[in-house]
């Protein structure tokens, strides 16, 4: 009796023992989850500071929106829209309708050579809850097909190298978006040239080796979704032309194994590293990459600044000159931003970064944790008819979703080991799902529920309306545009028809302001230069130009680029001139005073005639 | 008879300063029109803007860029001119001037559009990023060093020599190893 009480007790405490410790690894995880909150908080704190916003405002301001669309304008709406924090999410949208409208309208579109533009804005665009296949004011632009499968009408997507492929697979699969047939660059195509683009130590580079730690976490990022694919690749590697017949997984695990323990000692690479393990379901605190006694979180952590911010790296970089060692850094801290927040959702259960389908439902996620749970066990016991079960639970789960179980690996090896016959899934068929479709916004860092907010034209918004049009200039156009955008969406629409009519004619007055000023920009330049040549026949020219400079609001001048030329060029006429009129004053001078000397000279031979007469 | 004298002194003077070419114009306006004039006085940097490379390289260079009105013969866009350094000029400062001077096209990113906080080169003589190949895209150079500063935060010094190139390869055939992001 007492034996088995002692027993028991024993048990008991065991029973406890394990139940703290697993509450204490439970523990562990909401305190790094708060702890990424914080920091994410920290870092949009952190620029709101820089554009000199307050916390409790929006950080898309109109200073922000300006850049919609550009590289310095779609990485921070990437992290806020994936963290699901509260800003102007459609002033952002409605900014980008009209910048890529308006870079639309050049022959180059967004590049000539860089489809990554493409990528990026396509990206920004699904984080803030939009649809990249209807963009601009006419919602005709398909940033993905133009990015992606259209684009070798224009420019080569590899054109940049190991880039451009990767994010336009990760572009193609953002939303799993359907390819049509016989077209290049379909994901097939695009998941093939990385392959062959994969360099002999596992990594990847732009092009030529060395292999980089960044340019290999991207292809693994773009990768991560096919990992678990049992497609066989026959392909020759481009590098040493060795003959291949692999799986993603296995291309992927070398890459891995180049990655383990290098210590990039910059920021971005760093987060590179750590969404792209979290896109693979591999844990970033993992032991497999510990450096220097550090894992990766623990490294990044040094970089952010008592400011907030993050910095490229803790000493000088010739490779990134602009950044200061000790100077919290835009594209440092945007980075750590998505790299924290791709940390939250793989510690929330949530999708990876770039996948912008709608969150798994709990069954979803339930029965993919059953089946992760039953590989683990299966693995133990090495029993081969389990096995099977297990493998056949796997494949219940949605062929979709099976990206998302993260050892499967495992289990593909075991099932081969032990001669069990594998469905050779084709998980790329799987990946055809969407065509178009907004990208859903999930709330990780606050609960709120703000989903269903009514969008209303307020009175003030009617005031400033009439404000706006008294005064055109470039300097309104974010404002214009966003209460357009509010109106068009506004339940109140119909009450305000005439401010409607007003501000779409203000947009259009704006947009042919930009249209002058870029056009006397250009005038200026073929016209005025070189500057030497300008002579008093340019007169009329830089009148013009004068004219057309005066007529411009003053906010519009500034765009106006070297206007000191111009004002030089209209002092170098006005002294030609002032030298023209001396010099024909002179010679008119000279003129009469000769006439009058020889008149007197005449006059005096007279004057003697008639003395000796 | 003094008088015609005087008169003909005149008549003289003024052809004397017609043909001199004197101009008259205030204190402010010749400085207006002579800043970029070199004097002895003056301080001045030498600028060179090149795309060599491309030459050694032509398999790879945008079709639409064959033609020597973008590449030059030899490669040389700009060969080292001297300019006057005017206070606080930068790197960037001097790049616009004189492209301009020169009506070489520019096509630049400024400073607050990128998170770089300088301004960014995308193409001069509409060589852009990438007209070359993968890794190819615009560098520059202070005095024959590829400074740790982005161009438009370089402040220059007088006899600075700056060096616009061309590379191909990521730098290194200009004896560089640069890193995008």
């Amino acid at each position: 009796m007492k034996q088995i009480k002692r027993i028991s007790v024993l048990l008991a405490a065991l029973m406890i023992l394990i139940q703290l410790f697993f509450s204490s690894v439970a523990f562990a995880k909401d305190d790094l989850i708060d702890e990424l909150k914080e920091m994410s908080t920290e870092i949009i704190n952190w620029k709101k500071s820089e554009l000199k916003v307050s916390s409790d405002d929006n950080l898309f301001n109109n200073q922000f929106l300006e850049n919609a669309g550009l590289s310095s304008g779609d990485w921070f709406p990437l992290g806020i829209g994936r963290l699901g924090v509260e800003d102007d999410y459609d002033a952002y949208l409605a900014m980008i309708d009209e910048n890529i409208t308006k870079r639309y309208k050049s022959k180059a579109k967004l590049d000539r050579v860089k489809a990554t533009e493409w990528h990026r804005v396509a990206l920004a665009v699904l984080a803030t809850g939009g649809d990249p296949t209807q963009i601009g004011s006419d919602k005709s632009i398909d940033l993905i097909a133009d990015g992606t499968y259209k684009r070798s009408k224009e420019m080569d997507i590899g054109a940049q190298g190991t880039n451009g492929l990767s994010w336009g697979l990760l572009a193609l699969d953002s939303m799993r978006y359907k390819v049509p047939k016989d077209v290049s660059d379909s994901r097939e195509d695009l998941i093939e040239r990385i392959l062959v683009a994969q360099l002999e130590d596992g990594g990847f580079s732009l092009k030529l080796p060395p292999s980089e730690v960044d340019i290999t976490a991207m292809v693994l990022q773009a990768l991560a979704p096919y990992y678990n694919s049992e497609k066989t690749y026959r392909y020759t590697r481009e590098i040493d032309q060795a003959k291949r017949e692999v799986r993603v997984r296995d291309v992927v695990d070398e890459a891995l194994e180049f990655l383990k323990g290098k210590n990039p000692n910059n920021t971005e690479s760093l987060v590179q590293v750590i969404v792209a393990l979290t896109a693979l379901q591999i844990d970033p605190l993992s032991k497999a990459f510990i450096i220097e006694n550090k894992n990766l979180f623990e490294l990044l952590k040094e970089y952010q600044q008592a400011d907030g911010g993050f910095i490229h790296s803790d000493t000088y970089d010739e490779e990134n000159p602009t950044s200061l060692p000790d100077e919290s850094n835009s594209m440092a801290s945007e980075q750590a931003l998505y790299g924290l927040t791709a940390m939250l959702r793989y510690y929330t259960d949530s999708r990876s970064l770039y996948d912008f389908r709608s969150e798994k439902s709990s069954e979803i996620a339930a029965q993919i944790r059953n089946v992760e749970n039953e590989i683990d066990r299966a693995l133990k016991q090495q029993d081969s008819k389990n096995l099977e079960t297990v493998y056949d639970h796997y494949l219940k789960i949605p062929a979709e979703e099976r990206s998302y179980v993260s050892n499967y690996a495992e289990l593909s090896d075991a099932l081969i080991a032990a001669t069990i016959e594998l469905e050779i899934d084709d998980l790329n068929e799987a990946m055809e799902i969407n065509i178009s479709g907004n990208g859903s916004v999930t709330e990780l860092l606050n609960e709120s529920n703000n989903q269903s907010k009514e969008m209303l034209f307020t009175k003030a918004d009617a005031k400033r309306t009439s404000e706006l049009i008294k005064e055109t200039s470039t300097q309104f156009k974010v404002e214009v545009i966003k209460l357009l955008d509010v109106l068009n969406n506004a339940q109140n629409k119909t009450e305000f028809e005439n401010e409607l009519v007003s501000l779409k004619n203000e947009k259009i007055r704006i947009e042919d302001l930009e249209a002058e000023i870029d056009a006397l920009n250009k005038f200026i330049m073929t016209e005025l230069y070189p500057f030497e040549a300008i002579t008093a026949k340019d007169e009329a020219v830089v009148k013009q130009i004068t004219n057309t400079y005066n007529e411009l609001p003053e906010y519009d001048q500034t765009q106006i680029q070297n206007y000191e030329d111009v004002e030089k060029a209209e002092t170098q006429i006005q002294n030609l001139k002032r030298a023209k009129y001396i010099k024909n004053i002179g010679f008119s001078l000279v003129i009469f005073l000769s006439g009058y000397l020889f008149y007197r000279a005449k006059k005096r031979k007279k004057e003697k005639l008639t003395q000796k007469m | 008879m003094r008088k015609d004298i005087l008169i003909i002194g005149f008549v003289i003077l003024i052809i004397a300063v017609l043909f001199s070419g004197t101009k008259i114009q205030s204190v402010e306006d010749y400085y207006q029109t002579h800043v970029d004039d070199i004097t002895e006085d003056s301080e001045t940097i030498f600028i060179t803007i090149e795309a060599t490379t491309i030459l050694n390289n032509l398999d790879q260079l945008d079709p639409e860029l064959k033609d020597e009105k973008y590449v030059p013969k030899d490669g040389i866009i700009l060969a080292k001119s001297e300019y006057v350094l005017r206070k606080n000029d930068t790197v960037f400062d001097v790049l616009k001037r004189t492209t301009r001077h020169n009506k070489i096209h520019l096509d630049f990113q400024g400073a607050s559009e990128n998170s770089f906080k300088s301004a960014y080169i995308k193409g001069i003589n509409h060589i852009y990023e990438y007209s070359c190949g993968s890794l190819s895209g615009w560098m520059y150079e202070v005095n024959n060093k590829f400074p740790d500063q982005g161009l438009s935060r370089y402040k220059l010094k007088d006899g600075d020599e700056i060096a616009l190139r061309y590379t191909c390869d990521l730098g290194r055939d200009l004896g560089q190893e640069v890193k995008e992001y």
